[in-house]
């Protein structure tokens, strides 16, 4: 075991497989940069050049390249407030906020050092795990996943909004995601769902124009009211300087940085979950650490903590991501299935040969997650002053850039003009939700889980009838929901009285 | 009682939601499932939203507001604020007919320059300097090396 977990480390320094690793993660970068070009798209796009490499020239250049987008992502979407990629969308909620507060700097740098630990993390996770593991994957059938699910939601829609108003708002949020999620054709019975007879609508909304348009489309408006660039009026001087302060506020964390990486790490084994649920359960998590009624309120307006529970689990689930996809061939996320596509491509069979004869391959991949984030992080904190600069620019001058990066981005989804259509359809929806203060992260949840959820729905109750209510774990993780819905009131409650009981 | 934006907005998510549940009622069990399971309590919940909308006091959501992104109406005055919301939705829905109308090639520059002329009163410098930034940057990143495929416009392919 020790001999195969050295010998991945050497694997990935080998001098062709390190320089595939350099391309791969270079191009990672960029790709996590710009919207709406997603780490799985750009895996599919590599696939054609693997076909005459190794697997160890081939794995450290596409892992090295997916490991990263999260890791850049988190850029686009804290200084600009446009989802990098689809798994960085939480990370908008407080990083948009602290950039336009002129604290840019400190966002990425905190957004960069909690996603070098949760990748690490991620990475270990998969290191010790790959035995444990099989029994939990296995022992979760349809039913347990819907109530996965469900449990998702929950928490999303409870701590998106205070008291039973914003539970309201919230589930109400969730049920929309769920219902365009509908769109499409119906996977059980082939009939067409609302979709007014149009082929682009078959497959259902793509996600990444209702992503893109969501969030960017409300920030560019709110962008031109304003006026002035996105850090307000702030200097370029200061913004650089948060840079180490991003630094020392994850290290400051640290714990909670590391829950939320065994938090993305735990929900990316789960097949199908992926990034779109981990960051919002890790985003739930921060705001679950607040100590003060005044400290919770201020999640959404720059509370670091904000950045750095997202920015960890969205990286940690890379290598958790890899354990079902290695060792069970059950790919846990769209761009795992891609990869696993790869795995063929190259003459590898996922599964225990993979744990035996290919362990030192294996375990090349973790180091390859371990080398491509800490050297895109260390880039990336190199000419950290030059990207937080942007938010200086005039928003006028801006606005085209980012318009063209909003459709340009929903474009590449699928390239129809319904990209467009879409993207400005659930551009203006955003805005009229952020307008009257609907939260949009439930409405995200829904979206994307929403086929998952149906298919399990549909398998629990063609399999089990309405038996499936009562599987003992069902009912656990149903009370689990549940009491996750209460909690905030109750934590709300805790926090006034110890206000109360401070000021006497 | 208050009609508000926020009831019209839940109003309109009640419609969406009771037109899935009555089209769904006509599908067979399979397919009417998760739209039923869905659409009814989101339709009851749209309701209650929109209902607690007209009876409440003021405008908003008060202390229930969570922790998403805020606009920053707070910055200007309500009017000057509603103009330049007018505007900038004019700007991106015109961007958006000239993508459709000549494609996106000639849509890019052309959107700049006049965006930059005429909204941001910038010098022809910065205009034509920033437009051709733009162009360059698009057709070296996604047509000479993504290759991704662009349709003529509208107008084009109506001319041919």
């Amino acid at each position: 075991m020790l001999d195969a977990f050295v010998g991945g480390l050497v694997l990935v320094f080998q001098w062709k497989s390190f320089l595939y690793l350099l391309l791969g993660a270079g191009i990672g970068f960029w790709v996590g940069i710009l919207p709406g070009l997603g780490g799985a798209t750009t895996l599919a796009l590599m696939m054609p050049f693997i076909y005459k490499m190794t697997p160890q020239e081939a794995l450290p250049f596409l892992l090295g390249m997916h490991s990263v987008v999260q890791t850049t992502g988190d850029i686009t979407s804290i200084l600009f407030g446009i989802p990098g990629e689809a798994t960085t969308v939480a990370t908008i909620v407080d990083g948009y906020p602290l950039a336009k507060k002129g604290e840019a700097g400190r966002a990425i740098g905190a957004a960069l050092m909690s996603s070098l630990i949760g990748a690490l993390f991620g990475a270990a996770f998969l290191a010790v795990s790959i035995p444990v593991v099989r029994p939990l994957v296995l022992a979760f059938g349809s039913p347990e996943m819907l109530m996965v699910i469900l449990l998702g939601l929950t928490c999303i829609s409870s701590l998106s909004g205070q008291g039973r108003r914003g539970l309201l708002l919230g589930l109400l949020s969730g049920g929309i995601g769920l219902l365009c999620s509908l769109v499409g054709q119906d996977r059980q019975a082939g009939i067409q769902r609302f979709t007014f007879d149009e082929l682009y609508l078959w497959n259902g909304l793509p996600v990444i124009p209702v992503l893109v348009g969501l969030f960017a489309i409300p920030e560019i408006i709110d962008l031109a009211v304003r006026g002035t660039a996105i850090a307000g009026n702030v200097s370029s001087d200061k913004l650089g300087k948060g840079v180490m302060q991003g630094v020392r506020d994850t290290f400051a964390h640290f714990w909670l940085t590391v829950r939320c990486s065994l938090i993305g790490s735990l929900i990316g084994i789960l097949p199908g979950l992926g990034g779109g649920v981990a960051q919002w359960m890790s985003y739930a998590h921060a705001t679950q650490n607040a100590k003060t009624v005044e400290e919770q309120e201020g999640f959404g307006k720059g509370d670091i903590r904000g950045v750095l529970g997202p920015g960890a689990a969205n990286n940690s689930k890379e290598g958790a991501g890899l354990i079902p996809t290695v060792a069970f061939g059950i790919p846990a996320s769209s761009g795992m299935a891609i990869l696993l596509g790869a795995f063929f491509l190259l003459g590898l069979v996922p599964g225990p040969d993979m744990l035996t004869k290919h362990l030192t391959l294996t375990f090349s991949m973790v180091w390859t997650i371990v080398v491509a984030n800490i050297l895109v992080v260390l880039v990336s904190l190199f000419f950290i002053n030059h990207i937080a600069s942007l938010t200086t620019i005039r928003g006028k001058l801006l606005i085209p850039f980012l318009l063209l990066l909003t459709f340009i981005g929903a474009y590449t989804s699928t390239n129809h003009v319904g990209d467009l259509i879409t993207v400005l359809l659930f551009g203006f929806m955003g805005y009229f939700m952020v307008r009257f203060s609907w939260p949009r992260p439930p409405f995200i949840l829904g979206f994307i889980l929403g086929e998952l959820a149906e298919t399990y729905l549909y398998v629990s109750t063609s399999r089990y009838g309405w038996e499936w209510l009562y599987r003992p774990k069902v009912i656990v993780i149903f009370l689990l929901a549940v009491a996750v819905a209460v909690y905030p009131f109750i934590q709300r409650k805790r926090l006034q009285k110890g206000e109360s009981f401070n000021e006497i | 009682m208050k009609f508000n934006g926020a009831a019209a907005l839940s109003i309109v998510f009640a419609g969406i939601s009771l037109a899935v549940v009555i089209k769904a009622a006509g599908w067979p069990f399979k397919t009417a499932l998760f739209p039923i399971a869905i659409g009814v309590p989101v339709f009851l919940m749209a309701l209650a939203e929109f209902f607690i909308n007209l009876i409440q006091k003021g405008e908003g959501v008060g202390d229930a507001a969570g922790f998403d992104f805020k606009l920053s109406d707070g910055d200007v005055d309500s009017r000057t604020a509603l103009r330049r919301t007018i505007h900038i939705m004019g700007w991106i829905f015109g961007f958006f007919a000239l993508i459709l109308l000549i494609g996106f090639p000639i849509a890019i520059p052309l959107f700049f320059l006049v965006f930059y002329k005429i909204y941001g009163k910038e010098n022809w410098k910065i205009s034509i300097s920033l437009s051709a930034f733009a162009w360059g940057g698009f057709y070296g990143l996604f047509i000479w090396l993504l290759n991704v495929p662009f349709r003529e416009g509208l107008l084009f392919s109506l001319l041919n």
